[in-house]
């Protein structure tokens, strides 16, 4: 295999495992625009897996996908209502909620698929090549077959940007997590949109679960997320929360996971497992100069800097 | 008068949702055709019902309140670790490591010291980098002890198959067994418990002690007012690092004393989702070292019983488990904060009516 070529199968790696930290990765940029933190983002992507699949097994993929949107808003509005309306500690939230949906995702595989039963296959997505774009070196053929749902997820990536910056409904979901007082003061119902913004965050995380395995297994297991929940919540902060920023870092993460799995049939020259440790040291090396440059400007600037370690910075809003 | 009508208001809030979480898990349970009363007694039966469960439930609660009482020190600075996960996994690798490489050169008091101490050298150098980041660039410790789990798990599955492989096993990857100076030996008990479980107890006991020192004074001043801490002796920098190095240590330990104590060799699960459990059990158990012990015993008690509950139903899978340790968690998450707000609008109303607040009541109450 030439140099071109690998690089081109590289990249088709990529783009095909980018989509659910994309889409997730969106909802919990609109959470924590309004303060928020969703640690629990993994639990919820495996609820909206578990709700792909049976939907896609009941009336086809899209309702797989529909089905995964529905339970992660329905855990989304748990998240919202436990800590705008019930005041709960965010973090501790999330992690109940991560609990929950891990043990409920195998409760309900477990429940619908008896040891034993062969784990019958789904629907996934639809078949989809573009002509023309194949004939691009390198990225050409990995965009021409990279699916409906990359495509999908690249449209949420643009309609995300335009909501959060040039609708009212942006702008006052970043007034409320930038500055309560004045977001109250203006009349800006702090509460429902801090309700609203985890709704959202929980209907994108669920329709990036549903994502990972329709996108081409066609099967859920247990664990099938494989933290793609962390790692968005690791980009969003390496992308200071823009969606553009978020595209950029999911296709550098899902670079090197591509990799990863490459390096499980080939000979790379390096031990597989540090292959596969590779994207998230690349994520951590990352989220290290990124914090160091953001905590650089908050002392120069005009931010009244924090004490260092008061809490955690980036999502201190609602703590 | 008016604190204790709080009290009683919050535990009957508490009561509530505690109820309505497991209103949510029975009828998870009938939904799977199952009856309520066998799952209930399937999970006291799995949980304590005999020596063996009980003592299993024990065995289990072990790392965990460990584990916990760490979390809990590095909570009362405001720091939020989950990683305890990769801190035991290096903890077990070095204590494995030591072993191995010791061998039978070594008599059996000293064998077991040297684990422990490497264990806690690894756990405490895993945590290190995400507190050196947090001190130096304000690196959110979550996410980086949330990714350096994952690191932290590679790099015991590649030992697992180069350095440390046991050469006589050709099946799973593990490695050999422990040499016998190494290992913690069994408790005079049905089932397995081994004698890590006595140094838990007497590490919390000295949690209780610690709690109650300046030092721990200190912190929870850091964790509240960061510079007024400064004034009195404790810099952000040893705040945070310091808390962060003793629970990884703590769970460092935890990690040898799965190894020494559970599976006397090195197995690629050893540490099985302690990350987010630790600080489960850490919350529940309200940072008090004896609330941790309990909350540990009933956290474990969810996961034994569950098996319990799949002997006994035959239709619920043990993953009911899980559900109900994060149904659990959530609701103590709504009461917790429900006893903060009724203490606040009690402290208001109090000082409404020209009664020295509750806050002001409570920080007296600190200080003396």
């Amino acid at each position: 295999m030439s140099t071109l070529d690998f690089l081109a199968v590289l990249v088709a790696g990529a783009i095909g495992l980018c989509a659910p930290i994309i889409v997730a990765g969106l909802g919990e940029i609109f959470l924590e625009r309004t303060g928020g933190f969703n640690v629990g983002i993994e639990g919820i992507m495996l609820m909206g897996a578990v709700g792909g699949v049976l939907g896609s097994h009941v009336a086809g993929v899209w309702f797989g996908v529909l089905l995964g949107i529905l339970i992660g808003a329905v855990f989304g509005l748990l998240l919202g209502v436990a800590t705008a309306v019930g005041h709960a500690d965010v973090i501790i939230v999330g992690i109940a909620i991560g609990l929950i949906g891990t043990g409920l995702s195998i409760f309900l595989y477990q429940a619908l698929n008896p040891a034993g039963s062969t784990n019958a296959r789904v629907e996934t997505q639809p078949a989809l090549h573009l002509p023309l774009i194949d004939q691009v070196p390198v990225i050409g053929p990995g965009l021409a077959d990279a699916g409906i749902f990359f495509y999908l997820s690249l449209a949420l990536v643009v309609l995300s940007w335009w909501v959060l910056r040039g609708t009212r409904f942006g702008l006052r979901l970043r007034v409320v997590g930038d500055d309560e007082q004045v977001a109250m003061t203006r009349g800006i119902a702090v509460r429902r949109y801090r309700i609203v913004a985890a709704v959202i965050a929980g209907a994108f995380a669920g329709l990036g679960g549903a994502f990972v395995p329709l996108s081409s297994i066609g099967t859920f297991s247990p664990g099938i997320t494989g933290g793609s929940g962390f790692i968005a919540l690791a980009v969003v902060i390496i992308a200071r929360r823009t969606p553009f920023g978020l595209l950029a870092g999911a296709v550098l993460f899902s670079f090197f996971n591509s990799l990863a799995l490459l390096g499980q049939t080939q000979n790379l020259g390096l031990p597989v497992e540090l292959l596969q440790a590779l994207p998230y040291i690349v994520t951590l090396v990352v989220l290290c100069v990124v914090s160091r440059h953001l905590w650089a400007r908050a002392r120069r600037g005009h931010t009244h800097p924090r004490a260092p370690a008061t809490g955690t910075t980036e999502i201190e809003g609602s703590l | 008068m008016r604190r204790s009508s709080v009290r009683v208001r919050t535990l009957s809030t508490a009561a509530v949702y505690v109820v309505l979480g497991f209103v949510v898990v029975a009828a998870l349970v009938v939904s799977t055709g199952a009856g309520l009363g066998d799952a209930l007694s399937g999970w006291f039966v799995g949980a304590f019902g005999n020596g063996y469960n009980l003592v299993q439930t024990l065995s289990n609660a072990t790392p965990l309140a460990l584990v916990a009482v760490g979390v809990a020190i590095a909570l009362r600075a405001n720091v939020i670790t989950v990683g305890a996960e990769g801190q035991m996994i290096v903890g077990a690798i070095f204590a494995t490591g030591v072993s191995l490489w010791l061998g039978d050169s070594v008599a059996l008091p000293i064998g077991l010291l040297l684990g422990a101490l490497a264990g806690i050298v690894g756990g405490a150098l895993w945590a290190l980098p995400a507190a050196l980041a947090k001190v130096r660039w304000n690196v959110n410790e979550i996410l980086f002890t949330l990714l350096a789990n994952y690191i932290a798990t590679y790099q015991l599955v590649f030992l697992l198959r180069t350095v440390l492989r046991d050469p006589t096993s050709a099946g799973s990857p593990q490695s050999a067994e422990l040499p016998g100076a190494f290992v913690l030996f069994q408790l005079p008990l049905p089932g397995r418990l081994h004698f890590g479980a006595v140094i838990v107890v007497v590490i919390v006991a000295a949690a209780v002690w610690w709690n109650a020192s300046r030092s721990a004074f200190l912190v929870d001043v850091y964790g509240q007012r960061p510079i007024l801490a400064a004034r009195l002796g404790l810099t952000p920098a040893r705040a945070v690092i310091g808390t962060m190095l003793v629970s990884g240590a703590a769970a460092g330990l935890a990690g040898w004393m799965q190894v020494a104590g559970v599976t006397q060799r090195l197995e690629p699960d050893v540490s099985g989702g302690i990350g987010f459990a630790g600080l489960a059990v850490a919350v529940l158990g309200r940072g008090n070292p004896v609330g941790i012990v309990i909350a540990a015993i009933v956290y474990a008690s969810l996961g034994t019983g569950a098996s319990g509950v799949q002997i006994a139903t035959g239709t619920v899978p043990t993953s009911i488990g899980t559900v109900s340790q994060g149904v659990l968690l959530l609701a103590a998450a709504l009461a917790l904060s429900a006893d903060k707000l009724a203490a606040r609008s009690a402290a208001r109303s109090a000082a409404r009516s020209g009664v020295r607040s509750g806050a002001e009541q409570r920080a007296k109450e600190v200080s003396a």
